[in-house]
């Protein structure tokens, strides 16, 4: 089975999953896997491919969201309008930022994109007439697509789930494109990148806007399927954890992505007896998987599909 | 004249790596640059390929100054090169790895790309029956699946200049591309050199091996110090008495 | 400006600036031994300011005590965290070894949340008394505390360098570490005495600033990068840089209080972090040692 196939059946699967599991919880948690999955496939080409990480998608998610939030609530623009703009302004902002902070690489390139993240969210909290400060903005209005307005879980499932399923199945045809191919030169030898005629710095801040608009999406998504936004879900800890859920997940791989997604959505509620401090166990599987098998889990089924059927080992380990 | 080396100077801190170099490169011709260890002959490279701007001093290309600008200009330009230490991506195949060399040849954005556009299309067909040309003239095509961490160091430089030929370069800068290689392989390596100077690629080559390049070079350039030594044909710089103490000097130091 | 007001700020500049001076000097101490840089640095001070606050007020230990029980007991968690996981991946790329640092960080911060809950803690002053006046300013006996507490113990740091035997085999690990090897000194040794020592001076850093500050299970992150932001600001150097950049960022951020709502006051740090990083990586003071340090960092 190709993996475009592969694709297919677990977006058709996933999209019946409903059917199943229709109380109204769990179709919340899937409508974050959804959201989520569209962050974790901009993190994951920025960091698995193009091998830039980034502690301050929490910034681009918070753009996104209360961009188009505000305008929603200020200007009466329709949230379907609104997600545009919100996530063509993080995308910007991402190309603007991402010129000369790319430059810097591994630790330097952490601090300053946390940093980053951590200045947006203080941007959010003291500018209190367009963001609501900490008690940020309520009453943003749902998704209104004309003939069917998005507001209760399921219909966000949809939704969500099929621009989800839309930006997965891009990804998953980029990273064999040319242009994948650029990103993992510059990844693993910027000098034999840029021997090539690799344009290091534009590829660079290139897909950081590429990830920050989709983090900006998310955030829209977000923002209109809560109907409210505060400075508390942009933290730190939100670009943390979503790097972690993705590393667990596995970084070289678009699967990986949707593994961490699903995984950063439903943690919480499965450790809903330790309420907000449910990251230990982001940070416990961390530690101890790293450990042992830096590739995440998409490599350590890789190793065990390999183990169990060794020729269909054939089949592109890993790297979809 | 088609290359030219005018004094060229790098500076480090408080060291010449190189001094006022000066030489010109016929084109379609092998130049050999030879020298003891720290001699600045990956320095001077780095100047010609744009890795490094000259402190003073320019490198031009048919009267057109090609140093000092950004690094990814020299493909473009029309320079290709190989490293010291060697450049490849590990974790992608031999395939993928030549194929990158295609780069400035692909037609079309990310977007031409995502959807098959008959532009990029049609130039990543292109692209892969180059590599394939490539990855057959150096023996490599069987191994284009494998993961390039499993080549051997003498494939390993081999598929270096399969990548520096797809990017369709006039030059192509190879630095200690003999290093580590048995004799087959230097043999090999020699045939490759010459088909490049058959397709009228003009060819530098740093060498360690004085033998392999005495055979090869049209021209040796001879660098000490930061400095030209020497310049000529194999058998004069050979012959000559100030580069035989420039050796023999180290050796016995 | 009256005098006055300047002289306070220079006094809670100097007070804050030697806590994120102390933070800065346990960077440098694990990554002169390593190469790595301890994203859970900052959870070491809060860690620091928590586990004392319990000490004395629920289970009413005397302050002493709480302090070097504390601080021996976060060092020892430090050296833990080596034995359990860094010292095992030592091989690994930079990535991964954020990324397991980055692990213990949220690790360690989530398990502070489930123990001691969301709300800032608090101890009592060392000495209770009254603030002395100087010029003006306002410096409470904490601050005095903070200051001098901290100036020991970089004097101490300083002190085991040069003189002990063990301090001087750190010395020369961090100076060239093949080197040190192959002249028989145990290496992973001194790894693990690094992340020891830097845990222990995070943990004393945190605990002298809470009568001040409180202590908030989250602090530690923002806290790591202005610690980082000190070394970077003074250079990776084994002492004097973390010293004077926390020094500077410390006088930085309180003067930006007359300027900008309080609320910004933690980004000024960021910024800086940003422009020292951008402009010179490798420090006011970096010389070629720091050079090669801003090499392995921009790895």
């Amino acid at each position: 089975m190709s993996s475009t196939q592969r694709a297919l059946l677990i977006a058709f699967v996933w999209l019946v999953l409903p059917v199943a599991f229709n109380q109204s919880a769990t179709l919340n948690l899937l409508v974050f896997s959804d959201i989520n999955l569209i962050q974790a496939i901009g993190l994951s080409l920025l960091f698995g491919y193009a091998g830039q990480i980034s502690l301050g998608q929490a910034g681009f998610y918070a753009i996104g969201a209360y961009v188009s939030s505000a305008l929603a609530l200020r200007t009466g623009l329709p949230p379907i309008a609104g997600m545009f703009v919100g996530t063509i302004v993080a995308g910007a902002v991402g190309y603007v930022i991402g010129r000369p902070v790319l430059r810097l690489r591994g630790y330097y390139l952490a601090m300053v994109t946390a940093a980053f993240g951590l200045i947006v969210h203080a941007i959010i909290v003291e500018w209190e007439d367009v963001t609501g400060g900490y008690s940020g903005l309520t009453g943003i209005p749902p998704i209104n697509l004309g003939v069917v307005t998005i507001d209760s879980p399921l219909r966000m499932f949809y939704f969500a789930g099929t621009i989800a399923i839309i930006v997965f199945l891009l990804a998953l045809r980029m990273v064999r494109t040319p242009y994948a191919r650029a990103m993992q030169t510059m990844r693993e030898s910027e000098a034999a990148a840029r021997s090539v005629g690799v344009n290091i710095s534009k590829l660079k801040a290139e897909v950081f806007a590429l990830a920050a608009g989709l983090s900006g999406l998310a955030g829209a998504l977000y923002a209109h399927y809560i109907g409210y936004i505060s400075p508390d879900s942009f933290t730190i800890d939100t670009s943390i954890n979503l790097l972690l859920a993705l590393v667990i997940g596995g970084v070289g791989s678009i699967w990986g992505a949707g593994i961490g997604a699903v995984l950063l959505s439903f943690l919480p509620e499965w450790l809903h007896v330790l309420k907000s401090a449910y990251g230990i166990a982001f940070g416990a599987i961390v530690i101890v998987l790293l450990t042992i098998e830096p590739g995440g889990l998409v490599a350590i089924l890789v190793s065990i599909q390999e183990r169990l059927l060794p020729k269909a080992a054939l089949d592109a380990p890993g790297k979809n | 004249m088609f290359l030219e080396i005018a004094s060229a100077s790098v500076r480090f801190g408080g060291l010449w790596a190189v001094k006022d170099v000066s030489f010109d490169v016929d084109k379609g011709s092998i130049t050999a640059v030879i020298g003891p260890n720290g001699a600045g002959k990956t320095t001077l490279f780095n100047v010609i390929s744009g890795f490094l701007p000259p402190t003073e001093g320019q490198v031009r290309l048919k009267g057109r100054v090609i140093s000092g600008r950004p690094t990814e200009d020299s493909a473009r330009i029309g320079i290709a090169r190989t490293f010291q230490t060697p450049e490849i991506c590990r974790d992608m195949t031999v395939l993928d790895n030549v194929l990158v060399g295609a780069h400035l040849h692909i037609r079309g954005g990310l977007v031409a790309q995502l959807l098959s556009l008959p532009r990029s299309a049609g130039s990543e067909r292109v692209a892969r029956s180059a590599a394939r040309e490539a990855l057959e003239r150096t023996n490599l095509w069987a191994a284009r699946d494998m993961p390039a961490a499993a080549l051997p160091l003498g494939k390993v430089r081999l598929l270096e200049i399969a990548r520096a030929l797809m990017t369709r370069p006039r030059i192509v800068l190879l630095d200690e591309s003999a290093s580590g290689l048995n004799s087959q392989e230097r043999m090999e390596l020699a045939s490759l050199i010459r088909q490049m100077r058959q397709q009228e690629i003009t060819v530098l080559l740093i060498e360690h091996n004085v033998q392999f390049v005495m055979d090869l070079a049209d021209r040796v350039v001879v660098l000490n110090n930061g400095k030209l030594l020497s310049i000529g044909a194999p058998a004069e710089v050979r012959a000559n008495p100030t580069v035989i103490t420039a050796y023999l000097g180290r050796q016995q130091a | 400006m009256s005098i006055a007001t300047i002289m306070q700020f220079i006094v809670s500049g100097v007070t804050i600036g030697s806590v994120y001076a102390l933070v800065g000097l346990g960077f440098n101490l694990i990554f002169n031994a390593t190469d790595i840089i301890n994203f859970a640095q900052g959870e070491f001070v809060m860690l620091g300011g928590v586990l004392a606050a319990i000490a004395i007020t629920q289970w009413h230990w005397p302050t002493a005590v709480a302090l070097i029980a504390v601080a021996l007991a976060v060092g020892g968690l430090g050296a833990l965290i080596d034995f359990a996981t860094i010292s095992r991946v030592r091989h690994a790329s930079v990535m991964t070894l954020v990324m397991i640092t980055l692990g213990i960080s949220v690790f360690l911060k989530t398990g502070a949340l489930l123990a001691v809950g969301p709300n800032p803690l608090y101890f009592p002053p060392f000495t209770q008394g009254l603030p002395l006046r100087f010029f003006g300013a306002v410096i409470q006996l904490q601050a005095l505390y903070v200051v001098v507490i901290g100036i020991v113990l970089m004097c101490l740091l300083q002190l085991f360098y040069a003189r002990s035997s063990l301090g001087r085999e750190m010395l020369a690990c961090a100076i060239d570490r093949e080197g040190a090897y192959l002249m028989g000194i145990d290496v992973r040794l001194m790894v693990r005495i690094s992340f020891f020592l830097s845990a222990l001076l995070g943990a004393i850093a945190g605990a002298m600033i809470t009568p001040l500050t409180n202590a908030t299970y989250d602090e530690g992150f923002t806290l790591a990068l202005k610690g980082f932001a000190a070394s970077a600001l003074g250079g990776f150097g084994l002492s004097s840089g973390a010293i004077v950049g926390g020094l500077m960022l410390g006088l930085i951020e309180s003067i930006s209080v007359a300027f900008l709502p309080s609320g910004w006051k933690d980004s000024v740090a960021l910024i800086v972090l940003i422009v020292v990083l951008m402009a010179k990586p490798s420090g006011l003071f970096g010389g070629r040692q720091e050079r090669r340090h801003t090499e392995v960092l921009a790895r």
